[in-house]
């Protein structure tokens, strides 16, 4: 197709298309997970992704044209699945309680924390940091995938942040949080549900 | 202060009485600006589920929710503005909930949110065989309608799970 | 914060679907390929010479049917995947409203 100019511009031809979904697959069923937090979901939603793939082939020109092109159609199928299916979280992240625990990085429990914190965050800025911190994009290839202006992505990217280092800083500082864990613990057992 | 109104419906197994929505309710999706709604009846549950994974936590608290529950149905409208529904149409509804064998839990007002939340439950044999829920909020209407028997524990633990914020209160817990 | 960078970027590690995946999106893909792609596939491999009707008929229904069997599965398992998105939603929805509930409740009590 266009061989010499893919070679000439250094890309890497298009694989053929079960190359393409061994190679993105995990990009594609992450992105839908992030959105849907169910792994059916997901792999349902990945699955469109791919058949709308198959059926668009002919209009990509290399590898890096399909990766673009898949991570941009997984987001928006993303949003558009959790807009149909959209229940919001009743806490907001400025309200979302800090953790009671400190844990240190790589903990899979701070894991799962920071993404149900991310979660809450309303569709645009959850969406820049999704691609921020699980595609490792700047932002402007952000910007690129979502539509939006760059300073737009950059505002989004640092509210954030801050938001999060706040909620987080906890679980980041052990010997802060030793301090305040058997008061903090002791005031939790002290509430039984009502 | 308008509310947005969450009706969750539990109905019992036993007792034939149905708590059914008014015309009012049904009618407010002409004017919201999102609905959620979901019918799932006994031959839907057990269809879904067959889809639910033991290997995975998520799923299999909700396999369990789900073994003894004949149905789930809710309703849930979002809208633009304040004042798009009446509390008539939600005393339509705790009129029935005043029937014999529904008792009401819980009722939360919460004046800094606008949410008022009741939990309405009917008891067949010292357990509970249905739960209804009515949240209203300035600008979003809720009604839950959970048919069969159901742990109230088991439904609040999935907090944490599915995306739902694990709500952890702190006595000095306050808003920045 | 490097490391909230480095802990959002371990919470948002890709997970891989598995090559289960992989082997249904293939065989979905397969299946909504235009028939006259296969039909094309099939003819490519004709010769007059060694051609027979009644072979060609029997794979042809063969392939029809396999081809719709599978696409019947797929619909069965989009409706149970559905219906299992819609009780996911339901049970969201309840369980954040219990949860508000709860919350107030304690709030309540912990102000007595």
């Amino acid at each position: 197709m266009e061989t010499a100019t893919n070679a000439a511009l250094g890309r890497e031809p298009l694989p053929d298309f079960a190359s393409l979904v061994r190679s993105h697959q995990a990009m594609v069923f992450s992105i839908a997970l992030h959105y849907v937090h169910d792994r059916s979901a997901a792999e349902e939603l990945a699955q469109d992704v791919f058949l709308q793939l198959h059926q668009s082939l002919a209009d990509l020109q290399s590898a890096e044209h399909a990766g673009r092109w898949l991570r941009k159609v997984a987001v928006h199928r993303s949003i558009d699945h959790a807009r149909r299916s959209r229940f919001r979280p009743q806490v907001g992240l400025e309200d979302a309680p800090e953790p009671v625990t400190p844990a240190a990085a790589g903990d899979p429990m701070l894991s799962e924390r920071l993404r149900r914190l991310v979660a809450s965050l309303p569709e645009k800025p959850r969406s820049v940091m999704l691609l921020r911190y699980q595609e490792d994009l700047d932002p402007e290839e952000i910007a690129a995938t979502l539509g939006m202006p760059v300073r737009t992505v950059k505002s989004h990217l640092q509210r954030s942040l801050a938001i999060l280092r706040e909620k987080a800083t906890r679980a980041f500082t052990p010997a802060a949080g030793r301090q305040n864990l058997s008061r903090e613990m002791g005031e939790v057992e002290n509430e039984p549900l009502g | 202060m308008k509310y947005a109104l969450v009706l969750l419906f539990a109905i019992g197994p036993l007792l034939a009485q149905d708590v059914k929505l008014p015309p009012g309710i049904e009618k407010l999706a002409a004017k919201a600006s999102e609905v959620v709604d979901v019918s799932l009846d006994g031959a839907m549950l057990r269809l879904a589920g067959r889809f639910l994974s033991s290997n995975d936590p998520d799923e299999a608290k909700a396999k369990n929710i789900v073994n003894g529950l004949k149905g789930i149905y809710v309703k849930s409208f979002e809208f633009e503005k304040e004042g798009e529904y009446s509390l008539s149409d939600l005393e339509e509804i705790r009129r029935q909930l005043r029937a014999p064998g529904w008792s009401r839990m819980v009722g939360v007002i919460s004046k800094k949110g606008g949410e008022n939340t009741e939990i309405y439950m009917r008891l067949d044999n010292d357990r509970i065989g249905g739960l209804v829920i009515l949240a209203a909020e300035p600008k979003e209407l809720t009604v839950v309608n959970i048919v069969g028997n159901i742990s109230l524990d088991d439904l609040s633990s999935l907090g944490g799970h599915f995306g739902i914020p694990d709500v952890e209160v702190r006595k000095d817990h306050k808003k920045p | 914060m490097s490391r909230l960078d480095d802990a959002l970027r371990e919470a948002f590690r890709r997970q891989d679907p598995g090559p289960e995946f992989t082997a249904r999106v293939l065989a979905a893909a397969a299946v909504a390929q235009p028939k006259a792609s296969w039909w094309r596939t099939f003819a490519s491999g004709f010769r007059p010479a060694k051609f027979r009707w009644a072979t060609a008929a029997a794979l042809a229904c063969l392939l029809m049917i396999g081809g719709s069997l599978e696409y019947r599965r797929q619909q069965e398992d989009r409706q149970g995947r559905m219906a299992k998105q819609q009780l996911v939603l339901a049970l969201r929805i309840a369980g954040a409203k219990l949860n508000v509930a709860r919350e107030r409740v304690q709030q309540i009590n912990a102000g007595d």
